[in-house]
Order: C-alpha cells, then sequence, then structure tokens
C-alpha cells in the first residue's frame, strides 16, 4: 500500500508538472490556426464524401454515436462551427467555451473524414490537443503556473511519442519481427507507389539508403518514450531530430505528418514567444474602433 | 486530477487494444499501422490505377484524389472487394471526373487496374505489368 501510495506520489509530478497557462494560450492559438487549414486542405475531404454516401464505412466512435453518411447541410455546418471557434480560439474570446465546442465539432469532423474506408495516423496528437486544451482554466499571461497545464501538455506529448512508438507493434505483427521490417523493402515499395523525383533517383542510384534508413526510422519509434524525460537542449535536439524525419518523408514520398509535426510544439516552451495577449488584441480593437468613429 | 489521470489511461489503454487487435475501427486511438508490412525484396509491388475511356477513344490514366474522381486511392484500395462485386460504386468518382473535366466529353468507361511491379534484391526489375479489376460501364 504504502509503495502504491510513494509511487502514486512519484508519478505525480511526472504526470502532471505545474506547466505555464501562457504556453497553453499560445498553443491554443497555433492549434486554432492549424485546425483551419487542416479542414480547409488535409481533411477537406468531408465536403467531396457528400457525393459517395455508399463508401460510409463508419468507425466504432462513429457508429456509437448513430452518425448518418454526411450530407451537405452537416458538413457545411460543421466546417461553419469550426472556422468560428477557430477564430475564438486565435483571439483568445471565452477560449474554454468556444474550445469545447471546437473539440466536439472536430471531432465530428476527423469522424466523417475517417469513415469511407481509409482511416489516417497522423492526427491522434491533434485530436488529443483539441480535447484537453479547454480543460485548463485559470487566466493566461503573467507567471502563473497550474498542474492542469501541465496535464493538458503532458497529454499532447504522450499522444505524440505514442504516434511513433504504438506503430512498432504493428510492425512486428505484421512483418514477423522487427527485423523482418528493417531488411524488407517498404522504402523501395512505397518509393515505387508514391516516391518524388528524389525518391525515383534514389531508387535508381542509392538504393542501399534504404535498409539502413528503415532500421533508423525504427530506433527513432522505438525510442520515442525517452523523450518525454529529455529536458533543455538534449530535448531541441531530439524534436529537431523527429521533425528531420518527417521532412525526409515529405520530399521522398509526399508524405507530412503535419498534424503530428504540429504537436511537437507542446514540448516546447512556448511561452517565451510572447504572442500579444487577447487583452491587447481587445485593446487595438476599441482603439481601431475609436479612431473610426472619431473620424 | 483522478478524472484526469483515468482519461489518460483509458485512451493508451484503447490504443493498446486497437493496436492488439490490428483494428483502424477505434479511430483516433486504433492500430498505428502505417507502413507496417514489411515488404519481400522479391515480392511484387501492386499500384492501384484508374484508366478513363471516351466514345471509341483509346483509354488514358486517370489520378485520384478530391480533384480529379474525388476520392483518394487508399480510400479506393481499402473498398477494393466491394467495388468489385459492384462496380456501380465507380459511379461517383467517373461522375467527379466528368465534374472537373466540363469542358471535355463524358466518360463512357472507368477502369479500376493494378499496376504490378517485380522486386528483385528490393529493386525494380522489368516492365510493370497492368492488371484490370474491374470496370464501370456507362449506361
Amino acid at each position: 500500500m504504502g509503495g502504491a501510495v510513494s509511487a502514486a506520489s512519484r508519478l505525480r509530478p511526472a504526470l502532471f508538472p505545474a506547466l505555464p497557462l501562457e504556453r497553453i494560450r499560445v498553443l491554443r492559438v497555433l492549434v486554432s490556426a492549424f485546425v483551419v487549414v487542416d479542414v480547409l486542405t488535409l481533411s477537406k475531404d468531408v465536403l467531396s464524401l457528400i457525393g459517395t454516401p455508399g463508401f460510409f464505412a463508419p468507425v466504432a466512435l462513429a457508429r456509437l454515436l448513430h452518425l448518418p453518411a454526411v450530407t451537405a447541410p452537416v458538413a457545411y455546418a460543421l466546417l461553419t462551427v469550426i472556422l468560428a471557434c477557430c477564430a475564438a480560439g486565435i483571439v483568445g474570446w471565452r477560449p474554454r467555451l468556444t474550445g469545447a465546442i471546437l473539440a466536439i465539432s472536430f471531432w465530428l469532423w476527423m469522424l466523417y473524414s475517417n469513415s469511407y474506408g481509409y482511416v489516417a495516423h497522423d492526427h491522434m496528437a491533434l485530436l488529443v490537443a483539441v480535447a484537453v486544451l479547454p480543460t485548463v482554466g485559470g487566466a493566461a499571461g503573467g507567471e502563473e503556473r497550474s498542474e492542469a497545464a501541465g496535464w493538458a501538455l503532458r497529454a499532447i506529448q504522450i499522444a505524440v511519442v505514442a504516434t511513433y512508438f504504438f506503430s512498432v507493434l504493428p510492425k512486428i505483427m505484421y512483418s514477423g519481427s522487427l527485423a523482418a521490417w528493417g531488411n524488407s523493402a517498404i522504402l523501395t515499395w512505397a518509393s515505387l507507389r508514391r516516391g518524388s523525383g528524389l525518391a525515383h533517383w534514389m531508387l535508381e542510384n542509392t538504393p542501399w539508403v534504404f535498409v539502413p534508413a528503415q532500421w533508423a526510422g525504427l530506433a527513432l519509434e522505438t525510442l520515442s518514450p525517452v523523450v518525454l524525460f529529455l529536458r533543455g537542449r538534449a530535448l531541441h535536439l531530439a524534436v529537431a531530430l523527429y521533425l528531420g524525419f518527417h521532412l525526409a518523408t515529405l520530399l521522398l514520398l509526399g508524405i507530412h505528418f503535419l498534424p503530428t509535426v504540429l504537436c511537437w510544439a507542446a514540448f516546447l516552451p512556448l511561452e517565451r514567444l510572447r504572442l500579444p495577449a487577447p487583452e491587447r488584441f481587445r485593446a487595438l480593437i476599441r482603439r481601431r474602433r475609436q479612431v473610426t468613429q472619431g473620424s | 486530477m483522478t478524472w484526469r489521470m483515468l482519461a489518460t489511461l483509458l485512451c493508451l489503454g484503447v490504443l493498446v487494444v486497437g493496436g492488439l487487435t490490428r483494428s483502424n475501427d477505434l479511430f483516433p486511438f486504433g492500430v498505428l499501422d502505417q507502413f507496417s508490412r514489411g515488404v519481400d525484396p522479391d515480392g511484387e509491388v501492386v499500384n492501384t490505377c484508374l484508366q478513363g475511356i471516351r466514345a471509341q477513344g483509346e483509354p488514358f490514366d486517370i489520378r485520384f484524389g478530391q480533384r480529379s474522381v474525388g476520392a483518394e486511392r487508399a480510400d479506393v484500395e481499402n473498398q477494393l472487394e466491394a467495388i468489385r462485386a459492384d462496380p456501380e460504386l465507380l459511379a461517383p468518382l467517373a461522375a467527379a471526373y466528368d465534374r472537373s473535366h466540363p469542358d471535355q466529353d463524358p466518360l463512357t468507361e472507368l477502369v479500376l487496374c493494378q499496376r504490378i511491379t517485380q522486386l528483385r534484391n528490393g529493386s525494380a526489375h522489368g516492365e510493370d505489368e497492368l492488371v484490370e479489376v474491374t470496370r464501370w460501364v456507362a449506361r
């Protein structure tokens, strides 16, 4: 018993470190801005899926909610609500309320986007982010810290790391062993199917790179939980390493994993960015109004 | 703080179940099986493709994607068996393609095909083979 209590008390600062509320505020701006880009580009397929109700294959959560195939009014209503809540999130207007509405509407949007056959794997951390950000209360700005902020940031960090770490399991299950995957022709296969000009050049000229690159990828994925315990320069180096991995897959295969890439921001001291505070936004708008009324 | 701890454990639990049961159904906490099937260095690479035919013309390649047929390649690949059983499922794709090419005659046929590349020692070997999966014909 005593052991369990002391383990829990030691786990608490790891899961709920008191972190700056200001970091949450900056992350909310980044996530809100990204979701705008996301629904207008990456997951815009919801709008074209209106035309293919025959392909509707709802995932478990969509079935649980009894979601019918998406229709034009539903899709455009969701899109409008998402964009409005993102705008509110960016300027910091009622962040908890608009954040909660954003979480619900964006989850529904993504459920639709993934209920027509293909299921994306790059949105897990972003969906966690929109869900946990509205759980943080308290006024941003200044030096204030809270455990609630710490948990929200930690939850996003864990989701980011899990995106890599949990991809090791299926590699073992589908390929027999990690070594079988590492020594396979998976990158050749991917390059032939969706490779860029650079990838095709490498197929012709440097095909020996692929197997070592696969092993390097495996190392990144297997060791990803270590990142949760890094601090300072080592942490920043690790973040750069993983972003470099995504840059490589982008240049070779056109795979960007941008939603996950954005969530790496949860590891960084965003409070140092010094974004204009919501009060300053509002003051600016007031002053504009006074100027236009005055003239 | 208790519910936060429980929510974290619940999500991780679903992720473990999704991974062990290889289930994509548990989105967003399903199996992260992107590129997880190791490919035999002496096996083959199958590339799903589309070809359109207008009137009596020659077949021409059609790209997948929202701006072309309104569906991504992965969507179509995951529904391959359903489409093989019912080629009419290709009709909305042909309609979307016609909508995005209003200045051209509508498609009379849409062929779902596979381009197969042989591998030897992890590199492409020989000419690609083109195989027809199924065909939608306008009525």
